[in-house]
């Protein structure tokens, strides 16, 4: 129906309000037309971006919309205060699946900006992050079933994808 | 508040101003047609100022804070976003094919900055007019005020109409009252857009 339609194109507002609150003083309110307003620009925000990326991927005759598209989308329409911690934040998440080594020589062989990347932060962190089980990283098809447009299940991350999709 | 000690009898331009400030200047804004939802302006893209000192430091902590959240969150798993939301509406894009997994991990980072960003925009506006409760027009404010967030200009007054006073009270230096607060997507000269000369009547008695 056309609620749950509306409802897939906005994040849930609960989550909206919980980040919203973290940035406001404790006496603060927040009316219900602010609230939808900010889910509104929300989405809003990640197709803007998201077209934009995609136009740098079509260019380059790939099909695969990937987060250093995303980052060089933000530096291109004027989010340059994003890019950093993104660009932090993208090399964190890449160290805790626990295979640093395979992630930097795929990074590094898709031709990433340097710029983008921190090795001080890196360095300060070292690599005690593998606390995490391999075995739920699960299989990683969402991109094979891109086809079918079901939203389905979000696979983690895939250190091997880049070089596979390179291959092809 | 910090704000009510900053009067000031003159009508001088505070901070830094990239582009000729002349409050006897006649706009040309003629309305024209927009060529698409994504077209960006031909403004020269650089660091946001905030029209403020004040405002340029909560910005400048806020991006600070921000870099230190990530180097000492140890849980990368937590996110406050659904992936898979996130997903669904980069897809909602039929040119979009396909979408690596680690995207809308990013997304769900950068949805986070931009929901705090302008919520904490939206709010320095409600508080300049004393009020505890943000309200929609406080995010329209925000969004005339910052250059990046153009392309969310449809959204606001489409749904509900901003009081014209409290706008025209953010512009009265660099437009008439009765100017569209929506700006043509290509290059004005000399328009001081989004940085309008801080309002002296938020501050003075």
């Amino acid at each position: 129906m056309a609620g749950v339609r509306e409802q897939d194109q906005y994040m849930p507002i609960a989550n909206v309000i919980r980040i919203m609150r973290r940035i406001l003083p404790a006496h603060a309110k927040i009316s219900d037309d602010a609230k939808e307003t900010i889910q509104e620009c929300v989405s809003e925000y990640i197709s803007f971006i998201t077209a934009e990326a995609n136009e740098r991927c079509q260019r380059e005759q790939r099909k695969t919309v990937t987060a250093e598209d995303v980052l060089w989308a933000m530096e291109k329409l004027g989010f340059d205060n994003y890019a950093h911690p993104l660009s932090l934040y993208l090399h964190r998440y890449r160290e805790s699946e626990g295979e640093p080594a395979s992630v930097r020589r795929a990074s590094s062989a898709m031709g990433i900006n340097n710029n983008m990347v921190h090795p001080p932060y890196i360095n300060s962190h070292g690599f005690g992050m593998f606390d995490f089980d391999p075995s739920s990283q699960g299989f990683y098809r969402d991109d094979h079933n891109a086809a079918s447009g079901s939203g389905g299940f979000v696979a983690p991350f895939d250190p091997y994808a880049n070089i596979k999709r390179d291959a092809l | 508040m910090d704000q009510n000690q900053h009067g000031q009898p003159t009508q001088e331009a505070v901070g830094k101003n990239q582009y000729q400030s002349n409050p006897m200047m006649a706009p040309t804004n003629p309305p024209s047609e927009t060529i698409g939802p994504y077209v960006t302006s031909s403004f020269p893209r650089e660091k946001q100022h905030a029209p403020q000192d004040i405002y340029q430091e909560q910005l400048n902590n806020f991006w600070a804070k921000q870099c230190q959240e990530i180097e000492e969150t140890t849980d990368l798993r937590t996110h406050s976003l659904p992936y898979a939301r996130i997903k669904k509406i980069m897809k909602a894009d039929r040119d979009v094919r396909m979408v690596s997994a680690e995207a809308p991990v990013l997304f769900a980072k950068a949805c986070e900055m931009f929901i705090m960003e302008l919520t904490m925009k939206a709010w320095a506006n409600a508080e300049d007019h004393r009020r505890r409760i943000l309200q929609k027009s406080d995010i329209a404010s925000a969004i005339s005020k910052t250059d990046v967030f153009d392309f969310l200009e449809d959204i606001v007054p489409r749904d509900v109409g901003i009081p014209r006073s409290s706008i025209a009270q953010n512009f009265d230096l660099s437009m008439p009252p009765h100017q569209n607060v929506t700006y043509p997507p290509y290059y004005v000269p000399a328009m001081v857009t989004g940085r309008p000369i801080p309002d002296q009547n938020h501050h003075g008695p």
